[in-house]
């Protein structure tokens, strides 16, 4: 059957809309599932389901959050179970870590001549490799990993990620923080781990 | 403004979510303050590395290919 016009036309405004994101949302659902296969199928489902409903996309509107609003949406109901989520028992421990100031205390042990603050400690983040923070990003629990995600990768403001995630920008905020805590508590157990600090 | 009100609300100052009177008086801190103007360098240089490492892989070519057939009327 010879496609119409107005099929043609809308498969177009499609693909100029959505397509340019294809590399955008394959990181994020990469970031999302933890791995490749599950991230192809990821983004290829919501990219059907946003053709399927493109007739609610309201033109003129962010064309981003709108499709990664779909990929969170598929994700969350589809994903979520298949990889364990590693478990997080010491919350309390973690609500106040400041990796910067573990790294100050570790050099001035470690540099007793002197003192030097979290100026040399920004130096040391470069010690830090893309691997270290993709692995420990993994290991955050998916609801703190995705605020951070929409925040720190995507660029979203609290009130775009709360319509994202459909939960209060209150909500976001604290996932948000509670989410970088973790993830500079578990860089930090790889830089002892491994000793990639400098001075060990 | 004192050090920890000023670290209190350093996430929402960078990401740019204070409104301009607070943001103002979260910076004229940082201006003053060396340690919370290294503390905040360390989470914008994290904020950083953790969006660096997060947008470098690029899409299969096939996934674009099986994305555009399915859409094909």
């Amino acid at each position: 059957m010879e496609p119409n016009r107005n099929d043609q036309a809308k498969n177009k405004e499609f693909e100029e809309l959505f397509l340019p994101l294809l590399d955008n949302l394959y990181n994020i659902a990469l970031r999302m599932t933890r791995n490749p296969k599950d991230a192809e199928d990821l983004v290829q489902e919501a990219f059907l389901k946003a053709f399927r409903f493109f007739h609610r996309f309201e033109r003129g509107t962010n064309a981003r959050a709108w499709i990664l609003t779909i990929l969170t949406n598929t994700f969350r109901t589809r994903y979520r179970k298949k990889k364990a989520e590693p478990d997080m028992v010491d919350f309390q421990a973690i609500e106040n870590f400041c990796l910067a100031d573990e790294l100050v205390k570790e050099i001035s042990a470690s540099d007793k001549s002197q003192a030097r603050g979290a100026e040399a400690v920004t130096e040391m983040l470069k010690d830090y490799v893309s691997d270290d923070i993709l692995k420990a990003l993994e290991s955050v629990p998916e609801q703190f990993r995705l605020a951070v995600l929409l925040s720190d990768v995507e660029g979203f403001s609290y009130q775009e990620i709360s319509e994202i995630l459909g939960i209060s920008v209150g909500t976001v905020k604290s996932r948000i923080f509670r989410g970088r805590k973790i993830l500079q508590k578990l860089l930090w157990e790889f830089a002892k781990e491994r000793g990639i600090l400098k001075g060990n | 403004m004192t050090c920890q009100e000023a670290v209190d609300q350093l996430y929402e100052y960078l990401d740019a979510q204070l409104d301009n009177a607070n943001a103002e008086q979260v910076q004229k801190h940082l201006d003053l303050c060396k340690l919370c103007c290294d503390h905040f360098e360390f989470e914008k240089q994290m904020k950083g590395l953790v969006h660096n490492s997060c947008v470098n892989q690029k899409a299969p070519s096939f996934l674009k290919d099986k994305i555009l057939n399915s859409l094909k009327p």
